[in-house]
């Protein structure tokens, strides 16, 4: 039968927590047997997707709480990393990975499904790379090529600090900031939040390696290899590197407006068009909240809030429920295409 | 565009195609190489959010990332299916990675200057030479799952 490695790290500092799964990755050779690996993060601070903006993240905030921003190969959003996390990656040969990036998830994270519903969690995948308990998503992951491996990195949540969390966040306004961290509490939280027992990360370490063992071969026990360790070096010398953190997007234009996904299908939106700023959060396949400002609108501003709530996953649709107030109705659409482009 | 369907896939006659990539070649006047996806390697990357693409001037080998593509919080990286120097790099696309997702036929990611003429010699061009392969290809990821039947 296969063999699994696994490689527990343990608890390790902030860069080795993001440069163990990429070395890993990058060393690994055609026809090499996967890796399960696990470390917790000693130190807080904010990772951020390959492709993001670093202006999303709030960098006044980050240097006066001490929180290193770390930009990973992988995608997603900005995330706020601590020592209440639990990291696992599984890294393969390119060539032995399925090819679709849904099969590739369904593939990879089904098991860290199975080790939280071995761990009491009537635990799911939500959409395709969340892993959820009802609305509350406890492990976010992302994933991507590095070298000639695959390699799907997931969290598993024992705390969160939602408010540091909305607090890193660069953001419009405190209104988008409550909204954020209203639908965080909501639809991120720890295994405790999903109702499950008391469990440590040893449990939740010990479910991980039974589930990926099941999935991929006879689990056995391994240290990172003299290859491994010199990669996991090179990674921790890029990813402290300046240029590396401002990203391969640096310089380019802001898009327009503000995005900020809560967990699958579940954002908030910002946008602003002739003055007129609207915030609306998604829930699934409706705007479940509006606001709407402007100077000029006065007393209309409810009523298009009011129009807003409801479908949102046929832009004719928001569109039709706007068209009675004219140039403001549209103006309220302009705002919001950019953010909803992705439900349409 | 002349085009020729294959298993419902459109694409275009007057392009090469590298079957380890995924990635077709357009040569302008000049002999420069035009890369962009073909639609089995677009849909199986999902669908495309962020696009990154290595600087004008860089030389990439054949089998060599020119720039990453990230679809569903997953980053691969764009092979170049010919070597060359990147002589530029689609500003439209890289503002708008989305267009690809509804055409990834007409967009090109990046110019490639200093092709070698035998490195293009074992693509597939033409539909006698192209439709055998992507019919198989479609047939292999349907199998796998990989794309919709």
């Amino acid at each position: 039968m296969t063999r699994l490695r696994v490689v527990d790290a343990g608890t390790v500092g902030a860069l080795r927590s993001q440069a163990l799964w990429h070395g890993i990755a990058a060393a690994m050779k055609p026809g090499a047997a996967p890796v399960l690996s696990l470390c917790r993060p000693g130190a807080a601070y904010v990772s951020i997707g390959y492709h993001r903006r670093l202006d999303e993240i709030d960098g006044d905030v980050c240097r006066a709480e001490g929180l290193p921003v770390i930009r990973r190969q992988i995608g997603g959003g900005p995330v706020l990393i601590d020592a209440d996390q639990l990291f696992f990656g599984i890294t393969l040969p390119v060539r032995d990975a399925p090819a679709g990036v849904d099969r590739l998830y369904a593939r990879l994270l089904e098991p860290a499904a199975a080790a939280f519903r071995a761990l009491g969690l009537d635990a799911r995948l939500d959409g395709l790379n969340d892993i959820a308990v009802g609305d509350l998503k406890i492990s976010g992951t992302g994933a991507g090529q590095i070298g000639e491996a695959v390699v799907v990195v997931g969290n598993v949540i024992f705390g969160f600090d939602h408010e540091r969390m909305a607090r890193v966040l660069a953001l419009p306004d405190d209104a988008m900031r409550a909204e954020c961290l209203r639908l965080m509490r909501r639809h991120v939280g720890s295994l405790a939040d999903a109702g499950g027992r008391a469990v440590s990360a040893a449990d939740a370490t010990a479910a991980l390696r039974d589930a990926y063992g099941a999935a991929f071969g006879t689990p056995a026990d391994a240290a990172l290899s003299a290859e491994e360790e010199a990669a996991v070096a090179r990674w921790e010398t890029r990813l402290a590197d300046e240029r590396w953190t401002r990203g391969p997007r640096h310089g380019a234009p802001a898009p327009a407006g503000r995005r900020v996904k809560v967990r699958s299908d579940v954002f908030v939106v910002f946008g602003e068009e002739a003055g007129v700023r609207v915030l609306a959060s998604v829930v699934g396949d409706r705007i479940e909240r509006a606001a709407v400002g402007a100077p000029h609108l006065n007393g209309t501003a409810a009523a298009l809030q009011d129009a807003l709530v409801g479908p949102c996953i046929d832009p004719r649709a928001v569109a039709g429920r706007l068209a009675a107030f004219g140039d403001d109705g549209r103006d309220v659409l302009t705002a919001l295409a950019p953010g909803l482009e992705a439900r349409w | 565009m002349v085009t020729f369907d294959v298993a419902g896939y459109e694409l275009a006659a007057d392009r090469r195609y590298d079957p380890a990539t995924h990635m077709w070649v357009d040569l302008d006047d000049d002999g420069n190489a035009l890369v962009g996806l073909d639609p089995l390697g677009r849909e199986t990357s999902g669908d495309v959010v962020a696009l990154s693409l290595h600087e004008p001037g860089t030389a990439v080998g054949r089998g060599e990332p020119f720039g990453d593509l990230e679809a569903a919080k997953f980053v691969g990286p764009l092979v170049a299916p010919v070597g060359g120097t990147i002589a530029a790099c689609n500003e439209t696309v890289l503002a708008d990675p989305g267009l690809l997702n509804a055409d990834a036929g007409t967009h090109w990611l990046v110019v490639l200057a200093g092709v070698d003429a035998a490195e293009l010699d074992g693509m597939l061009c033409g539909e006698a030479e192209v439709a055998p392969w992507f019919a198989a290809e479609v047939k292999r990821f349907r199998t796998q799952g990989a794309i919709a039947e």
